[in-house]
């Protein structure tokens, strides 16, 4: 089945030129690196944001960001940029849309023009959302509570909200896309059981964008209203509840942390398997927990309103049900472990990243089931121990595999190599800096910092500097990871067609692949990670 | 394609509908004076739903189609249940003190 | 969904499909989660109705005497007509009667602006009276004893405007699919628009048949 075609001279890169052909394309390919480039933009944006929060928490009192209504702003922003244009449509829209249909050995995904409007949906949700910044943007935290965000938060509000509506049909259009893509367009002798697991993770992931999305959608509706109407539903001057509010809020907001976790353990299934030249440990383990995970991660969104007002009852319940999705997950990292006994273990870069997220998300997700625990969280809630947590895991989780991911497909995708000591450079400085900012934040936490504060007391001040310094260190981090990037997209030595000698599908064609992807139609005659 | 559903079917069904609708109507208690009291909702909403029944399975052609088709409803029905079911338990087992909520 | 053919000749499927069953049945699982979605933002409207309702019965009870039963038992016929008439504009075009689909698609569009005719009219008749959503809520003629009777208009609003609003896209889709039909895209070979309007249009219709009894009715 292997095929080493000479380079191709005809690929999807040259297949077509100008800005407009890329702006027009239906191709899959062109149209993740199109995502490729606006996300990382978001990235940088949404990383300025954090830079200045940081800074201006390195001292007590008010420091470069003024006051707190500016800091509140800067706090939202960071928070709306990373999770609406970054960690959401990061792993499936980038990497999900060039390599899905490659996994599968199908010619593109289901619905190309679909596929094209929903980057188009992403830009224009984030151009709405950015608009705000004219009437002072919006200072409610990228949570929106109600009462605050009804009357007295600020003016740009709807627009953040509308914004983050638009940016949520992008989210279902992929999600759409992928499912029907999986069912149907899967090369001859590809059973669901021997598809790659990236693709398991991908579509566990689309279930939670088709089902939970729209709640966000009518939940943004139902806030813009509020505003622009004063419909009450949330609002307790008319009988509203803003607890239902955050029941509504928090149906999509919890499932969405598991869009943005499920497509990065594919990742990290694809990375531990090519660089430990085995096969995985529990193919089958892995596929349903991901699986498992989407279903479950509908049960548990009252975790995040443990002392909003919601009952006691109704707290012990999701608690319980919260302790149970640590399981699926377990379950993967014990595999992956399994995975690398015995494996012919080489630590390239990608291979670092994804060692590196078994650690952080190992810590993350620990500290998750702290936060599980009612008890415990009555007294974490709203402090910086929160804070840590979801960093740990989107950033320790999401963003190593994301970054993980860049550099293992990036032959395929480009056609070169890039630097790998500079690739290693990064890794270094990305992970040193994030433990040295968010690990003192679990201490801080415990200690009784609250989160959405520009100020704080003086007994915080230490630790709070060394997570500041830790932050330029990521920041330095992520620079190299950029210019080894853009340099080797400019200069890097050509690659072969499967430089990792890796066994799935995407490998088995040109670097990068010609228009329409295979040049012969896969007969697939095994599972993807036949190494031994 | 798909399988062609006949026309007397859809037409039957249309005139179900039309009954079920004059149903809807007369159980209502503002209406014909027939007063079912606390049920009149719950029976309101059951005879909705039979009407919906009819509608997704003849007119959408659900019967005939891929399970998978009849997945996608039944889950946006279930995962809506879902909400509805625990903001209710929320709101009905709050303890408050002197709340109007 | 595909590359379309603009004559009455064959349709050609997109290059990524095997063959146009194969292309068909892709087109009918990606309409069906789009319903699946739907369902779940009308459907989130509707769990605020339930809880509401529960809360302030009184609230309901008052708005829903408000509005004219009858005019909404009308709508709701028109639209089940208007269903009929759809399935039947498929029919044709599964039967290779593909120009009398549209006929079948005119009346369904008909249908769709009579529906929005007696929107309309009720509308200005909540206007008239000053019933309208939260802070506008200003009633002329009428005294309510509930404080938070806006809550129920503004239930009212958000939902038979939202309805309307995919009324109106509803009938765009039917006006495009309509001519489509005339100029005989249509046959037994191809008609993957028209369904996919249709299965939405259906859709359309199942949020009326509950709207109906839980606005007007329910009290």
């Amino acid at each position: 089945m292997a095929v080493t075609t000479p380079e191709s001279e005809h690929n999807y890169l040259n297949h077509e030129k100008g800005l407009w052909s890329w702006l027009t394309t239906l191709d899959h390919k062109r149209i993740g690196i199109m995502y490729m480039v606006s996300v990382m933009f978001f990235f940088l944006l949404g990383g300025i944001f954090a830079l200045l929060i940081r800074t201006e928490l390195a001292a007590p009192g008010p420091g470069i960001l003024g006051d707190g209504q500016t800091y509140n702003q800067a706090m939202t922003f960071h928070g709306a940029i990373m999770v609406f244009m970054v960690i959401i449509p990061g792993i499936p829209a980038f990497l999900g849309n060039f390599v899905l249909p490659l996994h599968l050995g199908a010619k593109d995904v289901a619905f190309p023009r679909l596929n094209l409007l929903s980057w188009y949906c992403l830009m224009v949700g984030a151009l709405i959302t950015f608009t705000s910044l004219i009437y002072n943007g919006s200072d409610t935290g990228w949570t929106f509570y109600t009462p605050y965000s009804i009357e007295h938060a600020s003016s740009g509000t709807v627009w953040v909200v509308l914004g983050a509506f638009v940016m949520g049909f992008s989210s279902i259009l992929t999600g759409l896309n992928f499912i029907v893509t999986t069912h149907t367009l899967r090369a001859p002798g590809m059973s669901f059981f021997r598809m790659p697991l990236f693709v398991w993770g991908l579509y566990s992931t689309a279930i939670i964008q088709v089902l939970a999305t729209p709640v966000l959608a009518i939940t943004l509706l139902l806030l813009a209203a509020e505003r622009l109407l004063g419909i009450g539903f949330f609002d307790p001057a008319l009988g509203g509840d803003p607890v239902l509010f955050q029941h509504f809020f928090w149906f999509y907001s919890h499932p969405a942390v598991y869009i943005m976790i499920l497509p990065a353990m594919g990742v990290i299934s694809e990375l531990i398997t090519a660089f430990s030249r085995k096969t995985i440990f529990g193919y089958r383990a892995i596929a349903f927990s991901s699986l498992g995970i989407a279903a479950v991660s509908f049960f548990v969104w009252g975790h995040h309103m443990y002392v909003s007002g919601q009952s006691e009852l109704a707290g012990v319940i999701f608690s319980f049900l919260t302790m149970l999705v640590g399981v699926p997950t377990a379950i993967k990292t014990f595999n992956w472990v399994a995975t690398l006994y015995k494996g012919s273990i080489v630590f390239q870069s990608p291979m670092l990243f994804a060692l590196g997220f078994l650690f952080l998300f190992t810590i993350g997700g620990v500290t998750g089931i702290m936060l599980a625990t009612l008890a415990m969280d009555v007294h974490f809630h709203d402090t910086y121990f929160v804070v840590a947590h979801f960093h740990y895991v989107m950033v320790g989780g999401t963003l190593m595999a994301i970054m993980g991911g860049i550099y293992y497909w990036f032959p395929k995708m480009f056609g070169k190599m890039y630097s790998e000591g500079m690739a290693r450079m990064s890794f270094v400085f990305i992970f040193t800096g994030f433990n040295v900012t968010f690990f003192p934040q679990f201490v801080l936490g415990a200690m009784g910092m609250p989160r959405r504060y520009f100020d704080y007391l003086e007994i915080y001040t230490h630790l709070n500097q060394v997570s500041t310094a830790g932050s330029y260190m990521i920041g330095i981090g992520f620079v190299i990871g950029l210019v080894t990037i853009i340099q080797g997209m400019m200069n890097g030595e050509k690659a072969s067609d499967n430089p990792w000698g890796a066994k799935t599908l995407e490998w088995q064609t040109a670097s990068p692949p010609p228009h329409e992807n295979f040049n012969y139609e896969p007969q697939v005659t095994a599972g993807p990670y036949e190494y031994r | 394609m798909a399988h062609v559903i006949p026309a007397k079917s859809y037409f039957n069904v249309l005139m179900v509908l039309f009954v079920l609708t004059v149903l809807t109507v007369l159980v209502a208690r503002p209406v014909s004076g027939i007063d079912l009291g606390i049920f009149s909702d719950a029976i309101a909403f059951l005879i909705a739903t039979v009407k919906a029944t009819f509608v997704a399975a003849i007119f959408m052609g659900l019967k005939y189609q891929k399970k998978l088709h009849t997945v996608c409803l039944v889950s946006g029905v279930f995962f809506l249940l879902l909400l509805f079911l625990v903001s209710k338990i929320d709101i009905a087992s709050r303890v408050l003190e002197q709340s109007t909520l | 969904m595909s590359t379309g053919s603009v004559s009455s000749t064959e349709h050609h499927h997109a290059h990524h499909f095997n063959s146009a069953e194969h292309e068909f049945d892709a087109s009918m699982l990606g309409i069906w989660l789009f319903l699946c979605t739907e369902i779940l933002m009308f459907g989130g409207l509707f769990v605020a109705f339930f809880i509401y309702h529960a809360k302030y019965p009184e609230v309901f009870a008052a708005g829903a005497a408000t509005l004219d039963w009858k005019l909404g038992a009308l709508n709701t016929i028109i639209l089940l007509i208007s269903s009929y008439t759809m399935a039947m504009g498929i029919h044709s075009c599964q039967t290779n009667k593909g120009k009398k689909a549209f006929n079948y698609l005119a009346v369904t569009f008909v249908c769709g602006l009579g529906f929005m005719v007696i929107k309309a009219i009720e509308y200005s008749g909540k206007i008239g009276h000053g019933f309208l959503p939260g802070k506008f809520f200003h009633p002329h003629d009428a005294t309510f004893e509930a404080a938070n009777q806006a809550l129920y208009y503004s239930f009212y609003f958000m939902m038979t405007g939202l309805h309307g609003l995919h009324v109106i896209i509803g009938m765009g889709l039917i006006a495009w699919v309509a001519i489509r039909a005339k100029r005989g895209d249509f046959s037994s070979k191809f008609y993957t628009p028209v369904e996919g309007v249709g299965l939405f249009w259906h859709l359309v219709d199942l949020v009326w048949i509950y709207l109906f009894p839980l606005l007007y009715l329910v009290g």
